[in-house]
């Protein structure tokens, strides 16, 4: 019972990971721009919200305006940072020394603005555990893991299915050339931004939901999803959403067994074993370079 | 006002030592690194322990074991470069520091924890005590010239032509039978192994050696050094360095806030990645680069039918 | 050109088997080599022993796998199946910086010399050794790495003069006409001391002067006595330089004689310029 209970939980904390995964790799994967401030944009439309309400009724519908202004700001950072950058045919590095200075920037204004100290819904609602069998469940809970699954697989569905998601595919497999061109392949561009961005509002909005954030909760909250991502290999949906998991399971285990100051390390030690052992990740959906 | 000078040259120095190395791997092998803190911190925390435990303080002495340190750690962080590039290693980069941070903070009977150490004796040479602020320019300026030195040296050899060859095709660099992995690992673990020098004198300077003070952030701030100064050259390094890290000076003595660090390094690499891809060093090479370029081909033109009649 | 000539070329050290002239050592042997990219066979059994001391032609339409073959003989790309021998050794998907060390050189068809490095630094780096080449050896024996380096310049001033370029050994790479990059990336290959000599299409883009150069240069390499395995469109020049000839078509060699035999073929002559 106890076992199953460390398990629950690991799914749990895994599938909010799952989610800052999802929206980063949806970036990530379309894009291939390694965006590091993903997490920092995410913190801005929080922050933004958070000063509206924290507790009450109130609360959800500030979740809500939360989503809406995750969306702009996904397309605003694409459309005024990174699009401009692309046209002037700066390389990767460069376009990511560009998503470095935004983080930064992001970094410094927010704490400035509003107080460096935690914050946090106040939803006891969503936090009363219920029981089945033994194992303590809440509905935020719930909500984390289904959430995720049903996010995962909308955008899974969405791209292998819909026009849209064919339209990306074919800018995806051809970065440079980009087979989709013009103005219509700057919109897809910017709604990938837009939709990543709102997905990864989500994860962190139940990570505020279940316990509480500071203003520098963007820096392990990008790193977290850049490592899910590239750990289950660049691009695959599956493959990120098994690291997404196993991490959170494996976190909880070792906060239980070992201490909750060497939980985090022992993760971070199993990515780069993980890394190292397969350069291209759990599931590969890139080949390899040859000459 | 002199103290607050001579201190903003120590610091300058200090980081510039820490980041001379990383402007290599950066510039010439594409490599975003971002784990120089914990290097740097390591190098601070070999100092402490060694001088709050009464071991010793004599620089000569922990300076080279700082070398060994941070050498070995920097080898086993830069290893993964033969399997791992570009995005992947900024992610194993940004591990790494997390690991090594995490892992000093949480060995308590090292490190002392999270406040870390403090109050340890000040250091020395062969029995000189090095108190005084001109004291430690004195020791840092020779240290620097001996680092600049070498980094001059190596960019003059075959490896430094090889660096530059790596910059710009890999594939052709190979089929001279040179192996662009061996070059980058090399580069990477002398940037370490500056960067833990400059930390041994940055904690002997300010007696104490904290844990935090070697984060992620710190990091990004010493990678914004090479990117704003300029990564191909070995001055941008210094530019970014003296400006970056007296920033918090100038700002305090205008009495703004402390954020507006973060708030000028961010709209600086902003600026760079818009307009300054090569940093602010990069503006006065690519002018020169461009005029040598020029006065060549002009001269080309100028003698291709001369010969072209001999043949 | 001298024996002597031959010899600088492969420094002491450098190549480790006998020079060009009896090339009997340094066989360059292909066996049975496959390759698919995805679902496209490109090469589809490659078999051959390239002639010690002889300029052999590798001829066919685009995209019939040529340079794919250079990728798989100079290391870097593994074969699915089959074999490549050099000096007695399997180097099959060897790294091709190994391979290369072996004194198998090889050109880009896109020329790829080191815009940012003068001429003489160019053919200097391909002759630098692996102990010049050390990190721990420039800082600790700076010496001895000073004329070590001193030795490769000197190898590379004789590359660099020997292609023709000696007027120009200053001049950055990238300032070059697109003819003398052609020259300075043979001459690079002789910094090596490559005794045999993979060149991707050489006189591609070059007009009549660049190619007569071109063929003056290679002339001289066989002479000599170093192995080629030329690729190149130009008819003409595969007739005067070419004792022997390939012909592949979508990965296979369909033809193999003397240029006049080869193209004497009509068959072949209406693939490689019909359609
Ligand atoms: N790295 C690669 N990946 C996929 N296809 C390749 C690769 N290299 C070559 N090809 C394909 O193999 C075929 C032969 O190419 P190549 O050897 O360059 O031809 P050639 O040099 O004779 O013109 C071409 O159809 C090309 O598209
Ligand atoms: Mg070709």
């Amino acid at each position: 019972m106890y076992y199953l209970q460390v398990l629950i939980n690991g799914l749990v904390t895994g599938s909010i990971y799952g989610l800052a995964a999802l929206g980063f790799n949806l970036i990530y994967g379309t894009t291939k721009i390694f965006h590091v401030a993903y997490g920092s944009v995410i913190m801005v439309a929080l922050y933004l919200v958070t000063s509206i309400s924290l507790t009450g009724s109130t609360a959800y519908w500030a979740v809500g305006a939360g989503l809406l202004i995750s969306l702009a700001l996904g397309a605003l950072v694409y459309a005024i940072l990174y699009a401009p950058l692309e046209k002037l045919g700066r390389p990767r590095p460069i376009i990511f020394i560009a998503s470095l200075g935004l983080a930064t920037l992001i970094e410094a204004v927010i704490p400035w603005i509003y107080s460096p100290q935690p914050l946090s819904f106040y939803l006891p609602s969503l936090n009363t555990v219920f029981f089945v069998g033994h194992i303590a469940i809440s509905p935020l809970d719930v909500a984390a893991v289904a959430g995720s699954l049903v996010l995962s697989l909308s955008l899974w569905a969405i791209i292998k299915w819909s026009k849209f998601g064919r339209q990306l595919r074919a800018i995806t497999s051809n970065v440079e050339l980009g087979s989709v061109m013009g103005a219509r392949r700057g919109l897809i561009l910017g709604s990938v931004f837009a939709i990543g961005t709102a997905i990864g509002f989500i994860g962190l909005t139940m990570q505020t939901m279940s316990s509480s954030v500071t203003p520098v909760i963007d820096v392990s909250y990008t790193l977290i999803a850049a490592m899910i991502v590239l750990g289950g290999g660049a691009g695959s949906l599956v493959g990120s959403y098994v690291v997404a998991l196993a991490w959170g399971v494996i976190q909880n285990g070792a906060t239980l067994w070992v201490s909750a100051d060497w939980a985090s390390v022992i993760v971070y030690v199993a990515f780069l074993v993980l890394i190292l052992i397969r350069p291209v990740g759990l599931v590969s959906s890139i080949s390899k370079r040859t000459l | 006002m002199i103290y607050i000078i001579q201190t903003i040259v120590i610091y300058s120095l200090t980081y510039s030592i820490a980041v001379m190395g990383l402007s290599l791997v950066v510039g010439y092998s594409q490599i975003f690194v971002l784990s120089q803190a914990a290097v740097f911190g390591v190098g601070s925390f070999t100092y402490a322990v060694m001088s709050s435990r009464n071991i010793t303080s004599d620089l000569l002495i922990v300076i080279p074991v700082a070398i060994v340190i941070g050498g070995l750690l920097s080898l086993v962080t830069g290893l993964p470069l033969f399997r791992l590039g570009g995005d992947y290693y900024i992610v194993a980069s940004l591990a790494f520091q997390y690991v090594i941070i995490q892992g000093l903070v949480n060995w308590t009977s090292v490190s002392g924890g999270p406040p870390g150490l403090f109050g340890f004796s000040s250091p020395s040479i062969l029995g000189w005590n090095i108190t005084s602020n001109m004291d430690f320019i004195y020791v840092l300026v020779p240290i620097l010239v001996l680092a600049l030195g070498s980094l001059l040296w190596v960019r003059r050899m075959p490896y430094g032509r090889a660096l530059v060859a790596m910059a710009d095709d890999e594939a052709a660099l190979a089929a001279g039978g040179v192996k662009a992995d061996s070059l980058r690992v090399g580069v990477f673990v002398l940037a370490g192994t500056l960067a833990a020098v400059a930390g041994v004198l940055f904690t002997s300077f300010l007696n104490v050696a904290s844990p935090g003070d070697y984060g992620i952030s710190e990091s990004i701030l010493m990678i914004s050094m090479v990117l704003v100064g300029g990564s191909r050259s070995l001055i941008g390094p210094f530019i970014g360095a003296l400006f970056l890290s007296s920033l918090p000076y100038w700002l305090n003595l205008v009495n703004w806030s402390v954020y507006m660090t973060g708030v000028v390094t961010g709209v600086l690499l902003l600026l760079v990645a818009f307009f300054l891809p090569d940093g602010v060093a990069g503006l006065a090479t690519s002018w020169v680069h461009r005029r040598r370029m020029h006065e060549q081909s002009r001269q080309a033109s100028s003698v291709e039918p001369s010969l072209g009649g001999q043949s | 050109m001298t024996a002597e000539k031959a010899l600088v070329f492969s420094r002491a050290g450098h190549v480790s088997h006998s020079t060009g002239r009896d090339g009997g050592s340094s066989r360059l042997v292909a066996r049975g080599l496959f390759k698919r990219f995805g679902s496209q066979e490109v090469i589809a059994g490659f078999d051959h022993d390239l002639e010690p001391g002889v300029v052999t032609g590798l001829v066919g339409p685009n995209g019939a796998g040529k340079t794919t073959i250079f990728n798989l003989l100079s290391g870097g790309l593994k074969p699915d199946s089959g074999t490549v021998t050099f000096a007695d050794q399997d180097v099959t998907g060897r790294p091709m910086h190994v391979v290369s060390r072996m004194g198998l050189g090889r050109s880009f068809q896109d020329v790829r010399v080191f815009p940012a490095l003068d001429c003489l630094d160019n053919c200097a780096l391909y002759a630098q050794t692996v102990r010049e080449t050390s990190l721990v050896r420039t800082l600790l024996m700076p010496r001895s790495t000073a004329r070590l380096s001193g030795v490769s310049r000197q190898v590379a001033t004789e590359a660099v003069e020997f292609v023709g370029l000696g007027s120009k050994k200053d001049n950055l790479a990238g300032s070059l006409s697109y003819a003398d990059q052609k020259l300075l990336a043979i001459a690079r290959l002789l910094a090596i001391g490559a005794t045999t000599l993979l060149l991707d299409e050489p006189a591609s883009g070059l007009d009549r002067r660049g190619v007569e150069k071109l063929m003056e240069v290679i002339r001289r390499l066989r002479d000599e006595g170093r192995t080629i395995l030329l690729i190149e469109h130009n008819l003409d020049v595969v007739r005067e330089m070419c004792q022997k000839v390939l012909f592949l078509d979508r990965g296979r060699v369909l033809a193999e004689g003397t240029p006049d035999d080869v193209f004497a073929r009509t068959e072949l002559a209406e693939l490689y310029f019909g359609a």
